[in-house]
């Protein structure tokens, strides 16, 4: 029973660092694109990968052997509510980047546009 | 071939010129830490050449005008950016507001609710206990002063955002009139031909501030930035500046109008944006799923404790007062004062605690919102909590967002100190070396007037 016990508490502690490295991760991802610096985020998005592969099987696992206790599936909890609030961060900022990266590829399809006839109605102070 | 007063000539525009983007470098340097401030750079061209006999001379350099380097593209993003982040920081310091109301698990109407029905379980061991009814009345009471402040603050928090309405309207006037001042600036230095690159700094960062009141359309014209609002009316055209209004309707709300128009619905961004989206969408929101639960359960209850009969044998009478529709939690209050009126009993026995059940069982029982009072409640804390947390979200990715296009403004029309210092060396080279040059020239004249006297001699 007492092994049992610490198996269920190993693999909680292991599912609760993963999310919560998983949740540091998506931070570090929102600071790569602050700082604009994409080997910084392609970095932070293999890391996120494997964590949340991690994460699957720890969960799966966790539902099995059950929560230790109370305090344990509050810890849980709040790491994943902390995490869904850091994803909210990231997906509404990569929305915003991706704004910009829109106006940025409108403005040179417009420079590109000199070889196409059609296309030289629809310049890039339209699209803005 | 050209003499050498005009190689002296040549040499002194050069000397002038790099004195200029020397004055033009230290200026960047000395504006390294100003806000807004957008690095300049001198436009050296080369003057046209002369011919003689077929041959082509270079005739210097001249400095054709002092530019700021900028990118319309990114101030375009600042600006759109700076009105959602100003807009979801505003909706998130009301909406903290709101939440401080249902935050605290141990007071409030959730609190006060599982008290009262506590003290009715309590009631139901000695049905005819004074004491315990008087605990229940008072439990009431303590429910009804819940539904009535939290309602009283709900109202405080909108009467408190109607006010910033005016103020920020106020506010973004002033502003445009100040931007339409020096767009008429800019276009008068463009007519003569001179570079407005310091006016554009400061309509630029008049703009910005514009931008963190409301939401603006931003177009550049050769009379210098067209601004209007969200749907399109003009706050600046060229040098002129219109006026938004706000005016409160008959509940006292105010409202923005522009040239006549009611444009308060299209203003969604901005604080003046997020102010009106909480007053008007939140606010209401909640507030009414607050009367509705109160309402709902005020007859419910009554409808449980109707059934039953008191402790001299009357029939049960309404426990709890509310008003129907808005205004159910700031009316909702305790009709029955006398601790014996209230009906415990479900055969008419003093003795009897039948109807207690049916009183304490209206916690759970599903109202007609579909959902039991302890949930419709559990419904409200959750809206606010994810309305908040949303505006967090939404403020910290703008916040984000814009350290990102501030820091690409940066690598474009931010001063680099260590640009500007291997500048202010390869100016102080050429201007050293012009120098050398008239020195020469002016030996190569004294030789000259010198041979021109040995001959004279």
């Amino acid at each position: 029973m007492a092994e049992f016990d610490r198996t269920r508490k190993q693999v909680h502690d292991e599912h609760l660092a993963r999310v919560r490295a998983l949740s540091n991760e998506v931070q570090g991802a929102i600071c790569a694109l602050e700082k604009n610096d994409l080997s910084l985020l392609e970095e932070s998005l293999a890391r996120q990968e494997i964590l949340c592969s991690e994460i699957v099987s720890l969960r799966a696992k966790s539902t099995e052997s059950r929560l230790p206790d109370v305090s344990s599936a509050a810890e849980i909890r709040h790491a994943y509510m902390a995490l869904a609030l850091k994803n909210r961060v990231c997906a509404a900022l990569l929305k915003r980047s991706d704004r910009t990266v829109g106006l940025l590829s409108g403005l040179y399809r417009c420079y590109g546009a000199g070889l196409d006839k059609k296309s030289m109605d629809h310049t890039w102070s339209c699209e803005v | 071939m050209p003499g050498l007063t005009s190689t002296m000539l040549m040499s002194v525009q050069s000397l002038l010129a790099d004195q200029a983007a020397l004055q033009v470098t230290s200026n960047n340097i000395a504006n390294a830490n100003t806000p807004g401030y957008t690095r300049e750079v001198p436009v050296l061209t080369e003057n046209t050449p002369t011919v003689e006999n077929g041959i082509t001379y270079g005739a210097g350099v001249t400095l054709e005008k002092v530019q700021s380097i900028r990118d319309q593209l990114l101030d375009l993003r600042i600006s759109e950016e700076t009105q959602q982040q100003s807009g979801a920081q505003a909706q998130l310091t009301a909406l903290n507001q709101v939440q401080g109301l249902f935050s605290d698990s141990t007071q409030g109407v959730g609190a006060d609710m599982t008290a009262f029905f506590n003290s009715l379980s309590q009631l139901s061991t000695n049905p005819t206990s004074i004491p315990q009814r008087q605990a229940v009345l008072t439990d009431a009471q303590n429910l009804a002063t819940s539904f009535n402040q939290t309602s009283t603050s709900l109202s405080n928090i909108q009467t408190s955002l109607n006010l910033n309405v005016s103020q920020s309207v106020d506010q973004i006037n002033s502003l445009t009139q100040q931007i339409a001042k020096l767009n008429a600036q800019v276009a008068q230095m463009q007519q003569l031909g001179q570079e407005p690159g310091v006016i554009q700094d400061q309509e630029t960062q008049l703009v910005q501030q514009l931008s963190q009141l409301t939401d603006v359309s931003i177009i550049q014209t050769k009379d210098g930035q067209t601004i209007t609002t969200a749907n399109g009316s003009a706050l600046v055209v060229g040098g002129q500046s219109f006026a938004l209004q706000a005016a409160a309707d008959s509940t006292g709300t105010e409202h923005v109008f522009s040239q006549g128009q009611d444009i308060t619905s299209s203003i969604k961004n901005g604080s003046l944006g997020g102010i009106l989206q909480v007053r008007d969408q939140v606010l209401p929101g909640v507030l009414n799923q607050l009367d509705t639960l109160a309402s709902q359960f005020a007859t419910a209850f009554n409808t449980a404790h109707e059934s039953g009969t008191d402790l001299n044998g009357n029939a049960g009478q309404a426990f709890f007062s509310s008003a129907p529709g808005a205004g159910a939690a700031a009316s909702f209050s305790v009709v029955i004062t006398d601790p014996n009126a209230i009906a415990a009993s479900s055969d008419g026995s003093a003795g009897s605690n039948g109807n207690i059940t049916q009183m304490t069982a209206v916690q759970s029982q599903e109202l007609p919102s579909g959902a039991s009072p302890t949930d419709s409640f559990a419904n409200i804390v959750f809206n606010v909590g994810n309305l908040t947390q949303q505006a967090q979200a939404e403020s910290d990715a703008g916040t984000a967002s814009l350290n990102q296009l501030n820091d690409q403004w940066g690598s474009v029309s931010g001063v680099s100190i260590d640009e500007e210092s291997t500048n202010l060396i390869t100016y102080q080279r050429a201007f050293e070396a012009a120098a050398r040059v008239i020195s020469t020239v002016d030996e190569l004249t004294q030789t000259v007037i010198g041979m021109g006297a040995s001959a004279a001699g």
